[in-house]
């Protein structure tokens, strides 16, 4: 416990100042309940000894008006005076019974019994016989007009009461009635007096607590305050000298005088734990002081000691210097190897000779030097560094310069020779010459030379060997440099080969997964210019594929195909397919290319063959056409001469079908003729057996013979000239070109209409409008409906019959009139064709002028 | 009597079917082209259509295809008369409804007893 409160500075104080506390506030507690008690009994006695001296007031007020009710009955016979002063009765009771039961006094309890005594008299004495005695007065039994006291005695009532010994008889008043009266008021004076005398004890009592109380609260003040004097105080005081002895040790300290605080030292509390710090500061303070002392002579031997390694360093660095001035030149002196291997490396040696034959002359430490090419018919080449026009001229020229023996002697020679001139050294110097051959290493022949000049000494071994090397680098350098330059040029012409084929060509190279194409190839697929060529060329036959593969109309059969390219089961026959949606149509094949009995790629070739299918396409189309063509004549010819044969007919009907089997027969005949003249036209052989022809009532016949064969067409010709139209034509041939010429007009309107044929002249030739209103000719056909076998395919004109070869065989015609034929159309309205055929005379002309 | 509708477009072969079916006693109606074709099947009930299929304004496949969407009209039996004989272009026939091809050049008194065992 006594440890406990040397821990810590202030726990006594505390201790003490927290229980005072506590008694206090108990006590001051307790002594407040207890005197509030007190006051307030007091005050609760106050108030019940007023409200007794209030009720005995209020009864005696109102006994006294009772008292007069009465009187004034009795005198004036006034009854409801009576009824209110016997009505009176029970309150009055009341008050006497509140009383009875209030009561704590004898003197309380006596003057109870005194009221209810009075009460008894009154109401049990008064009350009657005052009502009888009015009675009586009423009745007229009494007529006095002052009351007789023996009137009264003789009441009835009176009489009963007094035999009772209720009351007694008074000879002046009948019956005693004041004496009872008089009693109760001097015990109602005597009750009151007795109130107000209490009532000034209870108010003494009280004002008595009350000082009470005041004196306790200023004395529990004035005792706490004393406390504080007593305890407080001192225990300040002695804190506040302990810790003024330690600000005065860290004074002394600071001044560096030894302090001792031993006796606070032991200390438990705060003092002495800062005591102890302050201790053990001082005693680290004063090492620490100790120990810099020592150190700082130490570092003053180590000082001295530095000075002299310093010397000794700086001798060592100017050494390293020196060396590492030696090595810096050694380095670049690499460097510069390094450069030079490299450029004699690099693809674009033949633009760097200027820098080569700087870096040589550096290396060597030479001051001129130059590279001279020797070419097959011995001219010179030179690439030089420092060398002038003199010197170049001396070299190039001398039949005594080195470059001169070299090429004799074909090895590398020197020479020395003392130089008298200034230049370029202001005194006469020796120059240092040397020329080593560079040998093309296919054939030994010298290809150049590496020529170098030093002024001051000789060329070291070393430095001839770095140009000996150099040489033969360079012999090589040159040898790669051709070779390259030949691979490209080869490569070029390759390329140019490959790009001017028909062929797409894709090469996957099998060791470098490279993918080499033609120009072709980006033409047949031209997605391909949206990508990147540097992407392309980045991207492996796969990625190609799989680009190629958009395109094409057949995925599944290309992707088979390809799919075995790298396999065992190489594709050796080709693929057909189209690409964008039968633009095109591809055939490809693959071929592995095999050198020295490995496969270095695979090739893969990709033809347009389009036009050749559809050449294919067409022809097949033209076999059905002729075939359905032939079949309908056919069918006429072959069910009529069945039924001529097998049937029993009327012989009109046999006539009939004659005509029918005749005219069908000769059809079939046209057919057959024009598919002979497209075979001869393909063939080139058709003649013309020309003659001088008016063309007008050729056309006339035939317009009429085609007006009788068809209801729905109009036929109209305009031949306005008065010259005849006169051509030189083959006469079957033109009625052949205007017979298919009309037929088709028919045939495209097949609604009927006007059709109208024109012919002019003109200067030199006659023309011939053949002018239908049927469904005309899409624009995109135009260009091609004077091929063979084309036929336009449009819903219009699907159903209409035809070989395909009527405007062929026209074109074909007028050509061989040297003419022109053309058509102007408008779909849906009608076409025009036109005609131009040379005129006779001028046929002629040209004829006679041209030799055959 | 058995109603017939003949549609073709080349005159001479309508005259041929035409003489060799009604000495046979069927009616037969005629139509020039695919358009009056469809026409007269719409509006008459026919025991038999024999059409061509090269016909200018419909194909008589196309008169076929639609015939057959119209009510009533997918049982009428169905021959072709054609030029077209590959084996692709019957099963596209069939495929689009026609009973009975025949191809040209066909002998008249052959297809008299083949329309004789249709329409009995």
């Amino acid at each position: 416990m006594k440890r406990w409160f040397k821990q810590k500075l202030g726990r006594d104080i505390m201790v003490v100042l927290y229980s005072f506390l506590v008694i206090a506030l108990v006590g001051s507690a307790l002594t407040y309940v207890y005197i509030e008690n007190r006051l307030e009994a007091n005050e609760a006695r106050l108030r019940q000894l007023d409200e007794r001296v209030d009720r005995l007031t209020t009864m005696w007020d109102e006994w006294q008006a009772d008292q007069y009710d009465t009187r004034g009955y009795l005198l004036f016979g006034d009854t409801a005076s009576l009824e209110r002063s016997s009505a009176n009765e029970a309150k009055f009771q009341q008050e006497i019974n509140w009383f009875k039961t209030q009561v704590q006094t004898r003197q309380g309890e006596l003057f109870a019994e005194d009221l209810q005594q009075f009460h008894d008299f009154y109401y049990d004495v008064i009350i009657p016989v005052t009502y009888e005695y009015a009675q009586a007065q009423q009745d007229g039994k009494i007529t006095e007009t002052f009351i007789d006291a023996q009137t009264i005695a003789e009441l009835p009532t009176a009489q009963r009461l007094i035999d009772q010994g209720l009351v007694q008889f008074n000879p002046q008043r009948g019956i005693d009635i004041l004496g009872p009266i008089d009693e109760v008021e001097s015990a109602l004076g005597e009750y009151r007096e007795l109130m107000a005398s209490e009532k000034e004890v209870v108010y003494a009592e009280w004002r008595q607590n009350n000082n009470m109380l005041q004196f306790l609260w200023i004395m529990s003040i004035a005792s706490f305050a004393a406390l504080i004097l007593l305890f407080v105080q001192p225990f300040l005081r002695r804190q506040t000298r302990l810790i003024s002895r330690l600000s005065i040790a860290s004074n002394r300290l600071l001044k560096g005088e030894i302090v001792d605080l031993s006796d606070q030292m032991k200390r438990e509390d705060e003092i002495g734990t800062m005591s102890r710090s302050f201790h053990k500061m001082a005693e680290t303070l004063r090492d620490n002081e100790r120990h810099l002392i020592e150190k700082n002579h130490e570092l003053q031997a180590q000082q001295e000691e530095l000075i002299a390694q310093q010397e000794e360093l700086q001798a060592q660095q100017q050494e390293l210097e020196e060396i590492l001035e030696q090595t810096q030149q050694n380095e670049q002196h690499l460097a510069y190897r390094n450069e030079l291997t490299e450029t004699l490396a690099s693809r674009d040696s033949l633009t760097a000779y200027p820098e080569i034959i700087e870096k040589l002359v550096t290396i060597t430490d030479s001051e001129v030097g130059a590279l001279v090419f020797v070419d097959e018919s011995g001219t010179y080449r030179v690439t030089s560094h420092g060398l002038n026009d003199t010197l170049s001229r001396q070299l190039l020229d001398s039949e005594n310069s080195v470059l001169t023996r070299a090429m004799t002697l074909k090895t590398t020679v020197h020479s020395s020779k003392q130089v008298a001139s200034d230049h370029p050294l202001p005194y006469p110097y020796y120059m240092f010459e040397t020329a080593v051959p560079v040998h093309d290493p296919t054939d030994d022949s010298i290809i150049a030379f590496i020529y170098l000049v030093r002024y001051k000494d000789r060329f070291t071994q070393t430095q001839m060997g770095d140009i000996m090397s150099f040489a033969r680098q360079l012999s090589l350098s040159l040898l790669r440099m051709r070779l390259f330059e030949e691979m490209k040029r080869e490569k070029g012409k390759t390329e140019r080969i490959l790009d001017s084929i028909r062929e797409a060509v894709v090469y996957i190279d099998h060791s470098t997964d490279d993918v080499f194409v033609n120009r072709p190839l980006y033409e047949m697929f031209p997605e391909l210019s949206d990508v990147s060529s540097q992407d392309l060329e980045e991207e492996t036959w796969e990625e190609w594929r799989n680009r190629l593969v958009e395109t094409v109309d057949q995925a599944e059969d290309f992707t088979k195909y390809t799919n075995r390219l790298f396999t065992e089961d190489f594709p050796h026959d080709s693929v057909s397919f189209s690409i964008r949606k039968g633009e095109m149509n591809l055939q490809m094949y693959a071929e592995r290319i095999i050198v020295g009995g490995l496969s270095k790629g695979t090739l893969l070739v990709f033809r347009d063959i389009t036009s050749e299918t559809e050449a294919e396409r067409l022809k097949s189309e033209f076999i059905s056409t002729i075939s359905h063509e032939l079949r309908t004549p056919l069918s006429s010819i072959y069910g009529f001469t069945e039924l001529m044969v097998k049937k029993q007919l009327p012989n009109e009907k046999q006539a009939k079908y004659l005509e029918t089997i005749h005219s069908e027969t000769e059809r079939l005949t046209h057919l057959v003729n024009d598919f002979l003249d497209v075979q001869r036209m393909e063939s080139g052989s058709q003649m013309y057996d020309r003659e001088q022809l008016d063309i007008e009532p050729v056309v006339r016949d035939m317009l009429t013979f085609y007006e009788a064969s068809s209801l729905k067409h109009e036929f109209e010709l305009i031949a306005d000239d008065a010259r005849p139209y006169e051509l030189f034509v083959d006469c079957q041939k033109f009625k052949q070109l205007m017979s298919n010429l009309l037929s088709n007009a028919v045939k495209y309107s097949p609604r009927g209409g006007k059709i109208t044929v024109e012919l002019a002249h003109h200067e030199q030739i006659v023309s011939i409008k053949v002018k239908d209103e049927g469904i005309g000719i899409p624009s995109d056909a135009l260009d091609r409906l004077f091929d063979k076998f084309y036929r336009v395919d449009n819903s219009d004109s699907r159903e209409i019959g035809g070989t395909g070869l009527g405007l062929p065989i026209c074109q074909e015609i007028v050509r061989g009139h040297n003419g022109q034929i053309h058509v102007e159309s408008i779909q849906h309205e009608g076409s025009t064709f036109i005609v131009e055929i040379p005129s006779y005379e001028y046929a002629v002309q040209e004829a006679e002028t041209t030799p055959v | 009597m058995v109603k017939i509708l003949l549609a073709e477009d080349e005159e001479v072969l309508r005259m041929l079917v035409m003489d060799t079916l009604e000495d046979e006693g069927y009616d037969i109606d005629e139509a020039q082209d695919g358009i009056e074709a469809y026409r007269l099947i719409e509006e008459n009930d026919y025991d038999l259509v024999i059409v061509d299929h090269m016909m200018p304004g419909m194909t008589g496949l196309e008169v076929i295809e639609k015939v057959r969407k119209l009510p009533g009209r997918q049982e009428t039996k169905v021959m072709m008369l054609t030029a077209k004989s590959q084996q692709s272009d019957r099963d596209c026939a069939n495929e689009i409804g026609v009973d009975y091809f025949i191809s040209k050049p066909f002998s008249p008194l052959e297809l008299v007893k083949i329309i004789g065992g249709i329409v009995k």
